[in-house]
C-alpha cells in the first residue's frame, strides 16, 4: 500500500515538474549549504585532529609572541636561552626547538625555492624529532642526526618527477642549497599538501652555515613533551612561569605564548562550533522558507486535485489514506529537495578542496562525509517537507465526496 | 419471476440544503427499493434529485431525514470512515465525466480501489488484467486517460468499478458524455454484465433511451418518486 502511494504521489510530482523543481529549491539551498558547510567544518576537525595525533597530546607549544599565528613577524624572539629554562621546568622531558627560512636549491640543471627547516638535533632533540617526523612518516633511508651537517632530508615530492624538478631524487644524490652542497640521506613519505611535501630538513649547524645565522637566537616554535603521568596544565603554567621570570614581565604581558596539545585543539573547536552553528542558523531560514514554499504548492494541489480526491474517496479512500497521499507527496518534495541538496553540498566542498589543494596547499580543507551526515540531512529535509504538507493534506482529507466530486 | 432480497432500501429520505437563507429540498420523503440483481434505471428532468439520490444510494451523503439501508446496514447514521469502507467494499461508481485519475495508467486506475481495499499486489495486477480484458481494453493498460477515447476512458472506469466485485454498480448518467456508438457499447456491456454475473445496477439518466433497456424504471420529480414525468 505504501509503495502504491508513493507511486501516486511521485506520479503527481512528475505531472508538475517545473513546480516541483521550483518548490524544491529552498530545501536544497539550505541543505546544499548545511552539508557543504558541516563537511569542511568536519574535514577541517579531522585534519587538526591528525596533526595533532602525530605530534601527540602530551606536547605543549612555545611559540614567540601573543599567538600562533604571529609567530613569523614578531619582535620576541625565542632562544636557546628559553629552552634551556623549559627543559629545566618541573615535569618536562625534552623539547625541540626547529625554525625555518625559503632558500633556493638546486639540483643537476634544475633550480627551485622551497622552505628550509632546521632542527635541534641534541640529545632530546633528536628524541623528538624521530617520534614525531619519523615513525608515522619515513619512507626511505632514515633522518638526519646531530652531526650531519652536509646531509638533508627530503620529503615526498622530490621523489617524483616534475614536481620541485623535473627530474626526481635518488637517495645519496647530492642538491645544492644556497650554494651548499648536501647529500640525502632518506625521504619523507606524503603528507598531502605542498608545503610538508617540499620541505627540506638540514641540522641547526648547517642553517647556520647557509643563512649566516644562529638558529638558536630566533626558534621559531618549540615542541616541549612533559613527562608521563604529569599534569599538562601544571606543567604549562610552571613553563610560562618559568620563562615570565627570566625576562622578567609581569603575568598577562607575556611576549610568548603556551598551549597544550589540548588547548590547541579545544579553542580550535570552540571557533569551529561558532562558524557551524552561525551557517546552520543562515541555512535554516532557507529551509524555513523551503517549508513555506511545499505548504503553499501543497495547498494550490490540494485545490487542483479536489476533483480527485472526490474520486478517491469515492472509490472507496478513507481520509487517512488522503492524508497519507499528500503527506508523502510534500514529503517527497522535501526528501528530493533534500537529495539534490546532498549532492551539491559535498560536490561543493569536494570542489574547495580540489581548488585549495591545488591553490594553498595546505591540508586542512578537505570534504569530509559520513552516513549519519547524509542520513541526517535527509532525515531532516522530509521531515520539513513532511511538516510543511500537513495543513493541506489536513484540508484535502476533510473534503467532503459529494463537493469534491462536483468540484470543477 | 422470482422476487430477490431487497439490497438497497430508501424509506423516507429528505436531504435539505441550505443555499444563504433559503431551504432547498433536494430529495422530499423518497422511497425506494432495489432488489438484488435488478437492473434499475431512474429516469427525471434536472433538479429532479436523481443525482442526490444516488450519492444517498452511494453512501457519499448522509440524508437529512429518513433512512437508507444497503443490504441490512443503515448508512444514515454511519461516520465518513464507516461511509468510505462501505463505498470501497460494495460500491462501484460509474460517472458521466468517467473521473479517472489523469497521472495514472488504465491498470493502475483500475487497481486503485483494491489498493484503498489492501488487496496484495499479485491480486491487484490479476484482477486488473482480467478486467481489462472484460472490457477489451488489454491492450490499452499503459495509457493515461488523456491517451484513450471517451468510450475507452468509459470502459476503463467501468472496469474500475467492477475492480472489488461490488454489490451494486451506480452508473450517473454514463452515456452523457459519449457519443451514440459509444455510448451504445457501454449500454450493451452493462446488460451484458447484468445477464451474465447478475450484478445490481442502478442507472440514473435523463435519456428514455438509455433507461429503456433496464428492467424496471422509476421516475423522478420534486425529489420523489413518481408513477411517470
Amino acid at each position: 500500500m505504501m509503495k502504491d502511494y508513493v507511486k501516486i504521489a511521485f506520479e503527481n510530482l512528475r505531472h508538475r515538474k517545473m513546480r516541483a523543481y521550483l518548490t524544491m529549491i529552498g530545501i536544497f539551498i539550505g541543505i546544499t549549504a548545511v552539508v557543504a558547510i558541516v563537511s569542511l567544518g568536519q574535514g577541517l576537525g579531522v585534519a587538526v585532529d591528525e596533526q595533532m595525533a602525530t605530534l601527540g597530546t602530551d606536547k605543549i607549544f612555545v611559540t614567540p609572541g601573543t599567538s600562533l599565528i604571529g609567530a613569523a613577524s614578531t619582535a620576541a624572539n625565542l632562544t636557546e636561552r628559553d629552552r634551556r629554562i623549559i627543559d629545566r621546568a618541573s615535569g618536562v622531558e625534552d623539547s625541540l626547538a626547529f625554525g625555518f627560512q625559503s632558500a633556493k636549491i638546486e639540483f643537476k640543471d634544475d633550480e627551485a625555492y622551497v622552505i628550509v627547516m632546521a632542527m635541534t638535533l641534541d640529545e632530546g632533540g633528536e628524541k623528538l624529532f624521530k617520534e614525531v617526523w619519523g615513525e608515522t612518516y619515513l619512507m626511505d633511508g632514515r633522518l638526519i642526526e646531530d652531526g650531519d651537517n652536509s646531509k638533508a632530508y627530503l620529503t615526498y615530492d622530490y621523489t617524483r618527477e616534475d614536481k620541485v624538478f623535473s627530474k626526481s631524487v635518488k637517495l645519496y644524490d647530492n642538491i645544492v642549497i644556497n650554494g651548499h652542497s648536501f647529500e640525502v640521506v632518506g625521504f619523507q613519505d606524503k603528507v598531502g599538501n605542498s608545503g610538508d611535501d617540499q620541505t627540506v630538513y638540514i641540522t641547526s649547524e648547517a642553517y647556520e652555515r647557509i643563512f649566516d645565522k644562529r638558529l638558536e637566537d630566533n626558534y621559531m616554535q618549540m615542541i616541549v613533551r612533559v613527562k608521563e603521568g604529569a599534569d599538562m596544565t601544571a606543567v604549562a603554567e610552571g613553563v610560562k612561569k618559568d620563562l615570565r621570570s627570566d625576562r622578567g614581565l609581569d603575568e598577562g604581558d607575556e611576549d610568548f605564548t603556551i598551549q597544550t596539545a589540548e588547548e590547541l585543539i579545544a579553542s580550535f573547536n570552540e571557533i569551529l562550533l561558532i562558524v557551524n552553528v552561525v551557517i546552520v542558523g543562515i541555512a535554516s531560514i532557507s529551509l524555513i522558507i523551503g517549508g513555506i514554499g511545499i505548504m503553499n504548492t501543497m495547498y494550490t494541489a490540494v485545490v487542483e486535485r479536489t476533483n480527485e480526491i472526490g474520486i478517491m474517496k469515492a472509490i472507496g479512500a478513507r481520509n487517512g489514506d488522503i492524508l497519507f497521499i499528500f503527506l508523502i507527496e510534500s514529503g517527497m518534495l522535501g526528501l528530493v529537495g533534500g537529495i539534490i541538496g546532498v549532492a551539491i553540498g559535498l560536490g561543493i566542498s569536494k570542489t574547495v578542496e580540489i581548488g585549495n589543494t591545488l591553490v594553498l596547499g595546505t591540508p586542512y580543507l578537505r570534504a569530509w562525509w559520513s552516513w549519519e551526515l547524509i542520513a541526517a540531512a535527509l532525515a531532516f529535509s522530509f521531515i520539513v517537507g513532511t511538516l510543511s504538507g500537513l495543513a493541506p493534506a489536513y484540508q484535502a482529507s476533510k473534503a467532503q465526496p459529494v463537493e469534491a466530486l462536483r468540484y470543477e | 419471476m422470482k422476487k430477490n432480497k431487497v439490497i438497497i432500501k430508501l424509506k423516507d429520505v429528505w436531504k435539505t440544503y441550505t443555499m444563504g437563507e433559503n431551504k432547498v429540498h433536494a430529495l422530499r420523503g423518497l422511497n425506494l427499493e432495489v432488489a438484488e440483481g435488478e437492473f434499475l434505471s431512474i429516469m427525471g428532468p434536472s433538479g429532479s434529485g436523481k443525482s442526490t439520490a444516488m450519492n444517498m444510494i452511494g453512501c457519499l451523503d448522509i440524508p437529512s431525514k429518513g433512512s437508507i439501508s444497503l443490504d441490512g446496514t443503515d448508512i444514515a447514521s454511519l461516520a465518513e470512515s464507516d461511509l468510505a469502507q462501505i463505498r470501497g467494499q460494495r460500491i462501484g461508481f460509474i460517472f458521466q465525466k468517467f473521473n479517472l485519475i489523469n497521472t495514472l495508467t488504465a491498470k493502475e486506475n483500475i487497481m486503485l480501489p483494491m489498493v484503498f481495499q489492501g488487496y496484495p499486489e499479485n491480486k491487484r495486477h490479476e484482477q486488473a488484467e482480467r478486467l481489462l480484458r472484460l472490457v477489451d481494453l488489454h491492450d490499452r493498460m499503459d495509457h493515461r486517460p488523456n491517451e484513450l477515447s471517451g468510450g475507452q476512458q468509459q470502459r476503463v472506469a467501468i472496469a474500475r468499478a467492477l475492480a472489488v466485485s461490488p454489490q451494486v454498480i451506480l452508473a450517473d448518467e454514463p452515456t452523457g458524455n459519449l457519443d451514440s456508438k459509444s455510448g451504445g457499447s457501454v449500454i450493451d456491456f452493462l446488460k451484458k454484465l447484468h445477464k451474465e454475473k447478475g450484478t445490481t445496477i442502478v442507472m440514473v439518466t435523463h435519456d428514455a433511451n438509455v433507461a429503456k433497456h433496464a428492467d424496471r424504471r422509476e421516475y423522478l420529480k420534486d425529489g420523489q418518486i413518481v408513477k411517470k414525468l
